[in-house]
């Protein structure tokens, strides 16, 4: 219940803004055409965010219902690819909220054991996430890191920080729970919960990390042993 | 959505919009809006945190506030709001724009009645 409920919070605003812009826009008055332009995009933006949700939610819940575990396509994916593709997709979302992505994937590409799809949408997770809290005029870092046999994503941002209460209970219940944030209770956690069960069906973990200014987030995820040629 | 409503009224009205309660606070102390339209779900200050402290100090408890949120809880009564000085509360998930602006139109024509 707990999941509905925050799921249908969540889901909630992207749908309440496409309407509200899309109930202005029809008052061509109001707006000069670039102005026009740009909240058509917010539009676009928004629903497509949406439905992303919605497939996270969806593919989260056939985990849990194990549906997918055998189904799941895992094989040698190049993480870099992923994390461009995805940073390119989200671009749009920061340059509407006039922030900047800083992506730093370092020069040679990383092999992860995974489902590329699933991949796309935790990566579009930790993002969007970080977007989401970040104020006008500051960055969101991407990197990669390869530790030993895992290979970390990390997404810094310089949005509120998370309390030492919430961090707490967030390192506990990740995945386990939906966890809302007293800083950042604009949103429910929905979407750090789909990325942990995406990324706890592949081997792989979410984690929280601490830091002096803003919040990061990180997803390990196996390395693949397998030879590339890429 | 804030943007939306920077733009939309502020054609007739200066608006501040912040992103979070503590910026709010710290804003209504320095200088006393006429109107204030809130949301519930903020970081670090709720909106109900934000609610309570103006109703806390004589020259803020008779600013109008608006609740415009998608979060209204169903088991706010009247009475409770009234005394909290919202005048009107709207969901954002079913109210237009043009309800919005009519809300905050009547809003500051009751507070510019009462002065």
């Amino acid at each position: 219940m707990q999941s509905l409920a925050a799921a249908a919070h969540e889901l909630k605003t992207p749908l309440a803004i496409i309407a509200h812009l899309a109930s202005a826009l029809e008052d061509e008055s109001l707006f000069t055409p670039a102005a026009r332009r740009e909240n058509l995009q917010r539009i676009q933006l928004s629903a497509e965010r949406t439905m992303r949700m919605v497939q996270g939610l969806t593919t989260s819940y056939r985990l849990s219902e194990q549906q997918l575990t055998i189904a799941l396509n895992l094989q040698p994916i190049n993480i870099n690819q992923v994390c461009e593709e995805v940073a390119h997709e989200i671009l749009p979302f920061a340059r509407v909220h006039d922030q900047t992505l800083d992506v730093r994937l370092g020069r040679r590409s990383q092999l992860v054991v995974g489902d590329g799809e699933l991949l796309h949408n935790i990566i579009f997770n930790l993002l969007d996430n970080a977007l989401r809290h970040t104020p006008p005029q500051t960055t969101v870092q991407m990197q990669l890191r390869r530790r030993d046999e895992l290979v970390r994503v990390c997404v810094h941002d310089d949005g509120p920080g998370i309390q030492p209460s919430d961090m707490v209970k967030l390192q506990q219940r990740l995945g386990k729970q939906i966890q809302p944030m007293v800083t950042r209770s604009s949103g429910s956690g929905l979407g750090l919960y789909i990325a942990q069960q995406l990324a706890e069906a592949m081997g792989g973990r979410i984690g929280v990390g601490k830091s002096r200014r803003g919040a990061d987030f990180h997803v390990d995820l196996l390395h693949s042993r397998q030879l590339s040629f890429i | 959505m804030g943007e939306l409503y920077a733009h939309l009224l502020g054609r007739e009205h200066t608006v501040v919009w912040l992103r979070d309660g503590y910026e709010a606070m710290e804003r209504i102390d320095a200088g006393r809006p006429d109107l204030i339209m809130l949301d519930i779900m903020l970081p670090w200050v709720s909106g109900a945190q934000l609610l309570h402290e103006l109703a806390t100090y004589r020259d803020t408890a008779t600013i109008p506030v608006i609740l415009f949120s998608a979060a209204i809880p169903d088991t706010l009564d009247e009475e409770t709001l009234r005394a909290y000085g919202v005048v009107a509360a709207l969901d954002k998930t079913i109210v237009k724009p043009s309800q919005v602006l009519q809300a905050v139109k009547g809003a500051l024509r009751s507070t510019h009645a009462e002065l």
